[in-house]
């Protein structure tokens, strides 16, 4: 679950981001809509754990992120909450499996490799497991991110402008695979995106406008 | 997944400049590492050979050749002198003993040392099979003469004038019978002959250099009717094959030995009258009674006498003094080598965690805590410093090994790059130093990556 009381952040004297209050409760998907500059990487930062709002009160999985402080909030971010970036990100140096892997290295958990094999077979990329990632396509590297994400069973995933380089048809599967992936793990799942084509596949949405983000 | 598999992935997205820094490093290393066995086996083996020597007394020359040539035998000798001049050395009351040394002939390029037992306890010789030389025409060899010419007691091997090229005249009609063979030392008698002086003396009788014709007759007269028939040998034109042959045979049975009068040799030390018409020695090694002689006994030796002294100690400080210079040189290079391959190293680390920016965002999302990126760049400079260290110790030993085989100098004297010397520990600190203070700024600068900021720009 995720939940968000009078939350702000301020950048620097002239930027400060209010965001509205936002509640999602365990297992719920929730979509947030806003164009560049609206918040929507201001809030994902603020629910991963990577920014620390001004002011608020946020809670991730039960926890109040106030609480958490230095590598216990990173293991905590590690072992409960998954992240999808717009841009990939996997590291270039190690193959798909071992990027897998990587999840529960970084979060102190013991290293499945069977689990990192089924995922990337869920994901439709068990051929490409001991390939690197400049030899995936842009649609299997962001799949290979959601398996990555899904990795430590997190409470939260979130999904940061997934289909931004992706065409229709990849940019649904994408979405399909988000969702079912969430559902399959009980996630709660968050997509900041200001890609239209998102839209009609959420009942929920929370918007984010421009003019919240300057004062 | 670990720590080390992540930090090695990443040298395989720069190979070529990843190997090129280890590389310099190596090379810095093994430089360096060359310079300390050398040194410090040319200094431990220089020590050895010259304990127990307080001076050489030997004929007027350059000093440093005389020590070179009756201590390390190095050198080719600065002259001989004659037993009656050695005398006032023998009896000075300063010299506590003073070892003579016959010098002039080698056996396959080991040096052929005509001298007294005493010697052989200078350096606290023993015998690993047979007995010391006693007779004349017997000898006792040093362990690495033994070894590589694969010698057992009772061979019979023939002398060389000279130091040991094949082209040198050899005294093919003088053979020597092996008595006994030494246990390894670790010292210059390793690779030494050792026999009588009378022997030495002997050997050159026999073989009548060039037609010396006082020479021979004097020596017919003195003694030897068979060196007389090896006389008259050597003026049927030098007929080296047949009278080595004839000379062989005789020597291989034991009552061909105890044929010759001169294997009735006098105690070491004893000089019989019979020896002494013009007989001479290459060198005294001389061991005071008291510290006190060293300024004396010198001055004594250069200024009364026709003779020299000179002390292998300062000799091979000054030897050292001059080749000291080279080494700094050198070591000096070693050194910038190794400054360069750190400032490469810093360079492609502080330039990694630019390009990395992005991973190292990526990899605290997934739970890592600045501290351990910080465990990762460090491990990283680590690495580097780890590799370039193996490979230079690899490189330097193997190198010194390599180069003390084929300088045949070197070969002699012993040195090998099978050896860990102490100052090697001081690479060891040096080269994860290296790792340690290019990683160190790199690693302070991913513990500043901002991840928000950093993924905010992707």
């Amino acid at each position: 679950m995720i939940r968000l009381n009078d939350v702000a952040h301020r950048y620097d004297e002239k930027t400060v981001v209010a965001l509205p209050d936002l509640q999602v409760a365990q297992g719920e998907h929730q979509l947030v809509l806003g164009l560049s500059g609206s918040g929507k990487s201001t809030l994902l930062h603020i629910v991963a754990g990577v920014l620390t709002p001004t002011s608020g009160t946020v809670v991730v999985s039960g926890r109040d992120m106030h609480t958490l402080q230095g590598a216990a909030l990173d293991r905590f971010r590690g072992q409960h909450i998954g992240i999808v970036f717009q841009q990939l990100h996997l590291l270039d140096t190690l193959t798909v499996v071992q990027n897998l892997l990587m999840a529960p290295y970084m979060a102190g958990l013991p290293q499945d490799r069977r689990r990192a094999l089924a995922l990337l077979e869920q994901v439709d990329l068990i051929e490409k497991a001991d390939a690197y990632p400049h030899t995936l396509s842009a649609g299997q590297k962001q799949r290979a991110a959601i398996a990555r994400a899904v990795m430590n069973n997190p409470d939260v995933l979130l999904a940061d402008e997934p289909t931004a380089s992706l065409d229709d048809e990849r940019a649904g599967q994408v979405l399909d695979l988000l969702q079912s992936q969430a559902k399959a793990h009980n996630a709660t799942l968050l997509i900041a995106t200001h890609d239209a084509r998102v839209k009609e596949r959420f009942s929920s949405t929370y918007t984010l406008s421009a003019s919240l983000a300057t004062s | 997944m670990n720590a080390f598999s992540l930090s090695l992935s990443y040298w395989t997205r720069r190979p070529l400049s990843t190997a090129l820094n280890v590389l310099l490093l190596a090379l810095g290393i093994a430089s360096i590492v060359v310079l300390v066995l050398f040194g410090d086996q040319v200094q431990d083996n220089l020590e050895r050979d010259a304990q127990g020597i307080d001076a050489v007394v030997g004929a007027t020359g350059s000093p440093l050749q005389m020590v070179l040539s009756s201590v390390y035998h190095l050198d080719a000798p600065t002259g001989n002198i004659s037993v009656e001049s050695a005398r006032p050395i023998q009896s000075h009351p300063a010299v506590a003993s003073a070892i003579p040394l016959a010098l002039g002939d080698s056996y396959r390029g080991y040096r052929i040392v005509g001298t007294e037992r005493a010697y052989a306890e200078l350096y606290d010789a023993t015998l690993s099979s047979g007995e010391w030389w006693g007779d004349t025409y017997t000898v006792t060899v040093g362990h690495r003469v033994a070894q590589n010419e694969r010698l057992a007691v009772g061979d019979t091997i023939f002398s060389t004038h000279g130091m040991g090229d094949a082209t040198a005249h050899a005294h093919d009609d003088a053979p020597l019978t092996v008595s006994g063979i030494m246990a390894p030392t670790g010292t210059v008698i390793d690779r030494l002959v050792l026999t009588s002086v009378e022997t030495v003396w002997a050997v050159h009788d026999d073989h009548g250099h060039g037609g010396d014709g006082d020479e021979h007759s004097r020596h017919g007269a003195g003694h030897d009717h068979e060196a007389s028939d090896d006389h008259s040998h050597s003026q049927n034109g030098h007929d080296h094959e047949r009278s080595a042959g004839h000379r062989a045979d005789q020597d291989a049975s034991p009552s061909g030995a105890a044929e010759r009068p001169l294997q009735a040799a006098p105690p070491p030390g004893v000089q019989s009258d019979v020896f002494d018409l013009d007989r001479e020695y290459t060198a005294l090694l001389v061991q005071y009674r008291s510290p006190i002689a060293a300024a004396t006994f010198p001055r004594f030796v250069n200024n009364q006498t026709d003779l020299q002294a000179a002390a292998p100690a300062f000799e091979t400080a000054r030897l050292t003094n001059l080749l000291g210079i080279g080494l700094d040189m050198l070591r000096a290079f070693g050194i910038l080598l190794i400054v360069v391959a750190a400032l490469s190293i810093f360079i492609a680390l502080y330039n990694a965690m630019k390009e990395r920016r992005y991973d190292l965002a990526v990899l605290r999302t997934l739970g890592a805590s600045r501290g351990t990126l910080v465990q990762f760049v460090l491990l990283e400079g680590f690495l580097f410093a780890a590799a370039g260290l193996l490979m230079g110790l690899g490189l330097g030993h193997g190198a010194t090994e390599v180069l003390a085989s084929t300088i045949q100098q070197a070969n002699q004297v012993g040195i090998t790059g099978w050896l860990w010397v102490s100052e090697e520990w001081g690479l060891v600190a040096l080269a994860l130093g290296v790792g340690l203070v290019t990683a160190l700024i790199p690693a302070y600068q991913a513990y500043q990556t901002d991840i928000a900021d950093t993924l905010a720009r992707a």
